[in-house]
């Protein structure tokens, strides 16, 4: 105990020495790595002495492994995502992802990466028993306040549109039935290429579709053209994300219901439809013009995502 | 050989367990605190709209985007609002407690325990503030983040003398390289992208009008300036990770850091996000240097440990 006291003592900053700014015994300059050392000063044997640790080496070691798989796991979650990754990253992400997510450090880290894109919106109408329309959008500088408010609901729009856009167009299927008739009358037939190809310009009835479509078409002309290793990744690939689009297909049906019950709940609605937007990022000769940010033409097409079954019917 | 790894344990020993003063500890403490309680407290204006188990953020909703049994959070347990309200309002007084820091080795762990809650819960609203704001709080629960400007030293002046610890030294080490690993991969995930190298990346954030809250669109007339600024901007993150350790180059990479942060945090909106950043980045600043700047900013004050 008395040892104790005496070790602490002479490793005490004290509050003198703090006050007068005299810290050459208690300054680690921890933030400096270890050159923070004072190398030209006579004490410096009697920095090293006070600065030392008075853990046991039983400590250093549990500490040392300790901090070692930390900063391990630490650095797999990023290594490991987003895609491309390697299977060893995603491996060693399996065995520490159950670590870094209970902390919630399992993050990409990819800030404005790989580049600053165009933002997204999700635009909105409720109707309500007497037919009142309320329009607004997810984010909205005049509605959601304060700032970092705002830019929650920016992130909601944002992670949605990860999961990829349904982009029903609702208004062209009876034009999609036509065409998928005339392929299966071209095919019955035997015109085959060109059955192909009208299918290829078939609009989609949603975006997996589009992209399974190319996707096949894409892995097709690497066999043909022997490029055998570049079409295996690319299958497999296809087929993890095929797995993913399944999921992300639940999930986007499950977030913009709550999404649409929140809203009408707020704006004591009945009905709610909902849209997706890209706002585009003008280039210098807009701007240069005498453009504007927010002009029309910066705005791509509204894909509607959401809409309760009364409006539908 | 024998000798190279007496070399390698004896520099290990000095990085990881040299004792050191727990004054940047405390000062990232004080600042993160702040912002963490006021990342909190601002949920309150939505919490139901984004913690009810059927609305914005709803249990399925969170049982799919984290994919992960191990991504726990309170709000996964709780089904009563009124129970939640009342736990967030317990949560933010523990975010204010440790803020201030009073009984510091309790509080810190109780708000990070909540931070990470409350993030676990938020995914699909969150973004990088959280994400820092987690690391933070963390690394100031491991070390003795209330050894100075806290309560704690405040009650207990008369008897207790403000003691260099290896923990804090852990602490700070553990922050530092967190850091690097942020930095690296957002340096490196930069690379990937074709604004980037065509040095447009820059204009690609500036004139992006949701999160613009400075106009900086002037800059197209100048396009030279914006490549320089993209080039510069990757070139700072991508070498981050090995240059903020020279002592020569440390003052150019924290400075970048602080300028690029708060950049961001001024003309895109992100005010939270670009002062988190900053404060982290203070992980880097010897403690020599954090007694001359508090003794500036303190000078007048003498209940502080200053330097004078």
């Amino acid at each position: 105990m008395s040892k104790s006291n005496s070790r602490n003592k002479k490793n005490r900053v004290g509050r003198s020495q703090l006050e007068t700014g005299d810290h050459t015994r208690g300054d680690g300059d921890s933030g400096t790595g270890p050159a923070g050392h004072q190398k030209n000063d006579n004490s410096h044997s009697a920095v090293d002495q006070s600065m030392r640790t008075d853990w046991t080496l039983r400590t250093r070691i549990i500490v040392s492994v300790l901090v070692v798989l930390h900063l391990a796991a630490v650095f797999s979650a990023p290594f490991a995502m987003p895609q491309p990754s390697s299977e060893l990253s995603v491996g060693i992400d399996s065995v520490t992802g159950p670590y870094t997510s209970a902390l919630y450090m399992r993050h990409g880290y990819r800030f404005f990466a790989p580049d600053p894109g165009p933002s997204h919106l999700l635009r909105y109408e409720v109707i309500d028993e007497s037919g009142d329309v309320v329009a607004g959008r997810f984010p909205d500088k005049s509605n959601h306040k304060p700032r970092l408010m705002y830019h929650r609901f920016f992130m909601i729009s944002e992670h949605f549109w990860g999961l990829g856009t349904l982009g029903e167009p609702v208004e062209n299927q009876s034009q999609v039935d036509d065409l998928n008739r005339a392929v299966t009358y071209l095919r019955d037939n035997g015109f085959i290429d060109q059955a192909d190809w009208l299918l290829g310009s078939i609009p989609p009835t949603s975006n997996e579709e589009l992209e399974e479509r190319q996707i096949v078409k894409v892995i097709k002309a690497l066999e043909n053209d022997g490029k055998f290793a570049a079409a295996k990744s690319a299958r497999q690939n296809f087929e993890r994300d095929r797995d993913g689009l399944a999921t992300a297909k639940r999930h986007r049906k499950v977030w913009l219901a709550g999404i649409a019950k929140y809203l009408k709940q707020k704006h004591n609605g009945a009905v709610v439809r909902i849209w997706i937007q890209e706002h585009l990022i003008p280039d210098y000769d807009h701007i240069l013009d005498g453009g504007g940010l927010d002009d029309p033409e910066t705005y791509g097409p509204r894909r509607l995502v959401y809409s309760d079954e009364e409006v539908v019917k | 050989m024998k000798t190279f790894w007496m070399t390698v344990m004896t520099a290990w020993d000095r990085f990881w367990f040299q004792k050191s003063d727990p004054i940047v500890l405390s000062v990232i403490r004080v600042l993160a605190g702040a912002i963490l309680f006021y990342t909190h407290l601002v949920w309150t204006f939505e919490l139901e709209s984004f913690f009810s188990s059927d609305l914005i953020l709803s249990d399925e909703h969170n049982e799919i985007i984290t994919g992960t049994k191990f991504a726990w959070s309170h709000f996964n347990w709780v089904g009563s609002f009124g129970l939640l309200t009342a736990i967030h309002y317990f949560a933010l007084i523990c975010m204010f407690l440790y803020w201030i820091g009073f009984y510091t080795r309790i509080t810190s762990v109780i708000s990070l325990l909540f931070t990470i809650s409350y993030a676990n819960r938020a995914v699909g609203a969150t973004f990088g503030l959280d994400q820092i704001n987690v690391m933070l709080t963390f690394y100031c629960a491991i070390g003795p983040s209330g050894a100075m400007f806290s309560m704690d030293r405040l009650l207990r002046k008369r008897t207790v003398e403000v003691v260099p610890t290896s923990l804090a030294n852990v602490a700070i080490r553990l922050a530092q390289l967190h850091l690097c690993v942020i930095y690296l991969f957002a340096g490196t995930g930069k690379l990937l992208g074709s604004s980037w190298w065509n040095g447009e990346a820059i204009w690609g954030a500036m004139a992006n009008s949701e999160y613009q809250t400075l106009d900086l669109t002037w800059l197209a007339a100048s396009p030279y300036l914006i490549n320089l600024i993209t080039h510069v901007s990757l070139a700072w993150e991508a070498s981050y990770v090995f240059l903020v350790w020279p002592k020569w180059t440390r003052p150019v990479v924290i400075g970048m850091a602080f300028g690029v942060h708060l950049g961001i945090g001024i003309a895109m909106g992100m005010v939270e996000f670009g002062l988190i950043m900053a404060i982290a980045n203070l992980v880097f600043v010897s403690s020599s240097l954090m007694r001359r700047l508090i003794g500036i900013v303190l000078s007048g004050v003498n209940e502080w440990p200053t330097a004078k």
